[in-house]
């Protein structure tokens, strides 16, 4: 073998590709030892075997029915993808070259791709895994976005008002978000939510400083808040619970307990009452029985004298007064007794505009004729359950007192008298849901502070001086009323007048 | 009904020569009519040679593939039969490689007036064994991994079959149509029609052949192994049976010398007289 030859051999033989000659036939002519040494063959071996033997079956065919016609056609096969077989049945992947000469003789170079097949099926799963994990993100997005729009509709539904604040780099907190409860609260609706929330909360130190220690301190502070500013319409008293939301916003949520906190001082106004009328009712019993004995014994002591005595003896007009001022104490321990409750006697009833007309003709004289007297009945049904002779009092009572406020204001004024009916749908206070006759009783005198109004039915409460009101009056109307099962209430306004209203229950039905 | 102009460029029917006698020539899968390029010429003298490329295939129409009608053989069958009758009134010798020698049985079994003979290169009527009985030369699992290479080869080395130029000085007549695509098949198309080819039996159509017939069978042919050619040339009424010198499965490109005369012989003489090619 010349030098030449021997080079080239070498080279066929220590390639790192397979190399193969074939015949026209398709029968290797020669292999060079990388093929062999994948085939577990020797080169020898390989010579003389039809290529497509060495090839797997689907190899074969995709070789004999797309290479070798491409081949014959005076065509390159480049890249085409061909598994071999292994002695033992092993595939080993390959990637081909090939092209035919002119005399039909064959040269193919076979790159093994093992490890080619390998980083494909790397990629692949990796692909795979790619793709697998941007479907698990799609799925954490879609619930994310779904619990967030479900936060959100809870935070919307909240059945209590709901204000999120943030806080600036400046210190001020600013309404970051509310709810639907929470808008109609601070009116957020009607003016610029920003304003009309600051308004509500924020320009109130004790809020402010409730939500700086909630951020600060990360606790929930709670604070009553009262006289809530005119963004929010009527007076509210609201309890407001304000939780830290890190890192710079707080939630708070605010309860109008308004209601609940009148229903409890309207308890305990109820309760204090009743203690007072306890306390009035012993004392008034000790006096009734004190009296009786002073009674009883006086007219003894008027008889004993009478028969011994002139008639004109001094002695016996002292003993008048003394009776005239016992009578005056059994009334007024009447009265008493009244407003405690204790001196109900039979059930009886009255018609009320009757009681109201009878009391009129008394009334117009006391009133002198700077005061007017309007009379409005507007109700339908006037039976009303008391005694008639009672509601006289009460009324004579009220005009009295209305009387004396309009004078006491030192102006021309009106007093006013009117009833209609209604129907109570739910109890008010003690007095059951039911039909009722409302009878007002109203001045425009010089009313009443908010101090005074709220002691008004106390027994010997009385703003009028000494010796001028005994502080009963009020105290008998309440007790009377209270002891049918009705209802009193009081308007009042300083310097622009007072009503008193009654609702008492209908005797007609 | 579809126009014989339209047959003509969906088919990208191609016809040469000269005679009265009329030779069509149909190309078996993963290639197109440049299959009997070394063949055709030879008979161009003596016949009419139709050339054609089915749908999707070289010049074939893609968008006249059908994926219903084209789920069987019958479907190309019924190509072949469009082809026929746009090009001869007459009937013709339908020359049909591989996969196209049994799209050739099943025409003539349908429309057994169109053909005088049929040349069979290459033949079976299916490449799947069926113990004990018959040979196709393929365990269903070796189709079911050539149609994944295919795939792959179509796919990950798209590279693989496209059209590389190899200089060639000898040959420039090859310039021009290599320049297009060669051999280009669309590879959805090509998919499903070599599903259809590997998995589909036709074993049945041989009772329903009279037409005369030559079987070419190549020696070593890892596609249609002696066997399958035997169990045609044993069944098929009034068949040439001829077994090649030529090796492999294409023998009109790889051996186009021997496929000539073969085929001139026996167009040459009555049909079933024998070819006694030995004594030429």
């Amino acid at each position: 073998m010349i030098a030449a030859e021997r080079r080239f051999t070498s080279a066929f033989d220590t390639a790192a590709c397979g190399l193969v000659v074939c015949d026209p036939d398709g029968t290797i002519q020669s292999a060079n030892a990388r093929l062999g040494h994948w085939l577990n063959a020797s080169a020898s071996e390989l010579t003389g075997t039809p290529f497509t033997r060495i090839l797997a079956p689907a190899s074969a065919l995709m070789y004999e029915m797309q290479l070798r016609p491409r081949l014959a056609l005076g065509h390159r096969v480049d890249g085409a993808f061909l598994t071999l077989l292994y002695r033992n049945g092993q595939a080993v992947p390959t990637v081909i070259n090939a092209a035919q000469h002119d005399d039909g003789v064959l040269d193919v170079a076979l790159v093994c791709v093992r490890e080619r097949e390998a980083y494909e099926e790397t990629l692949r799963r990796a692909h795979a895994e790619a793709e697998s994990a941007r479907a698990a993100l799609a799925d954490t997005a879609r619930s994310l976005r779904e619990s967030e729009s479900l936060v959100r509709a809870q935070f919307a539904a909240l059945p209590f008002p709901t204000f999120v604040w943030r806080v600036g780099p400046d210190g001020e907190f600013r309404l970051d978000r509310w709810n639907e409860s929470g808008a109609r609260l601070a009116g957020l609706a009607a003016v610029p939510a920003q304003l009309a929330a600051r308004t509500a909360f924020a320009d109130s130190p004790a809020a402010l400083d409730a939500m700086r220690a909630a951020l600060t301190e990360h606790r929930t502070v709670e604070l009553e808040l009262n006289a809530v500013p005119r963004a929010l319409g009527d007076a509210k008293i609201l309890l407001l619970t304000v939780g830290p939301l890190a890192p710079d916003r707080v939630v708070m949520h605010a309860r109008d307990i308004t209601a609940q906190r009148e229903a409890e001082s309207r308890q305990q106004h109820g309760l204090k009452m009743q203690a007072l009328g306890q306390m009035v009712a012993g004392a008034a019993h000790e006096f009734n029985n004190l009296l009786a004995v002073i009674q009883g014994n006086l007219e003894f002591v008027r008889h004993d004298l009478s028969a011994t005595l002139p008639s004109h003896s001094g002695m016996l007009t002292d003993l008048d007064a003394v009776q005239d001022a016992t009578l005056r104490a059994v009334s007024l321990v009447r009265q008493m007794l009244v407003f405690s409750g204790r001196a109900r006697e039979k059930e009886t009833s009255a018609a009320a505009h009757v009681v109201v007309q009878a009391t009129e003709r008394m009334l117009r004289p006391m009133l002198g004729s700077t005061i007017t007297l309007e009379i409005k009945l507007g109700a339908t049904h006037d039976m009303v359950r008391g005694d008639g002779d009672q509601l006289a009092q009460i009324l004579t009572n009220l005009v009295i007192n209305a009387r004396d406020a309009v004078q006491e204001a030192g102006r021309d004024g009106r007093v006013f008298i009117s009833t209609s009916n209604v129907d109570l749908e739910h109890p008010l206070d003690e007095a059951p849901a039911g039909e009722y006759l409302r009878l007002s009783v109203g001045d425009n005198g010089v009313g009443m502070p908010p101090e005074v109004r709220a002691r008004a039915f106390e027994p010997f409460f009385t703003t009028k001086e000494v010796g001028r009101g005994t502080g009963l009056g009020l105290a008998m109307i309440y007790g009377a009323v209270r002891d049918l099962g009705g209802h009193v209430e009081i308007e009042s306004e300083p310097g622009s007048g007072t009503t008193i209203t009654l609702l008492l229950p209908r005797a007609d039905n | 009904m579809i126009s014989t102009s339209h047959v003509i460029d969906r088919f990208n029917v191609k016809v040469s020569g000269r005679g009265t006698r009329t030779l069509v020539f149909a190309h078996g899968f993963g290639c197109d009519q440049a299959m009997w390029r070394f063949v055709a010429p030879a008979f161009e003298e003596q016949f009419r040679v139709v050339l054609f490329d089915y749908a999707g295939h070289g010049g074939g129409d893609p968008d006249a593939h059908d994926r219903d009608r084209h789920n069987t053989l019958h479907g190309y069958a019924d190509d072949v039969l469009e082809i026929c009758d746009a090009v001869s009134s007459e009937p013709v010798t339908l020359v049909g490689h591989s996969v196209s020698a049994t799209v050739a049985l099943l025409a003539a079994a349908r429309a057994p007036v169109r053909f005088d003979r049929l040349v069979l290169v290459g033949p079976s009527l299916s490449y799947v064994n069926d113990p004990p009985s018959y040979h196709g030369g393929f365990a269903r699992e070796d189709l079911e991994g050539l149609l994944e290479m295919m795939h792959k080869n179509y796919t990950a080395w798209a590279g693989a079959l496209a059209p590389v130029i190899v200089a060639n000085a000898d040959r420039p007549e090859f310039a021009e149509e290599l320049e297009r695509s060669f051999c280009a098949i669309d590879p959805d198309i090509a998919r499903q029609f070599a599903a259809v080819t590997f998995l589909s039996d036709h074993r049945d159509i041989v009772s329903q052949i009279a037409t005369p017939s030559l079987i070419l069978q190549c020696a070593d042919d890892v596609i249609a192994p002696d066997s399958a050619g035997e169990f045609l040339a044993q069944r098929l009424p009034n068949n040439t049976y001829y077994r090649m010198v030529a090796t492999g499965h294409t023998p009109h490109l790889t051996h186009p010398a021997e496929t000539i005369a073969v085929m001139q012989r026996y167009l040459s003489r009555a049909p079933g007289e024998p070819l006694r090619m030995g004594e030429q």
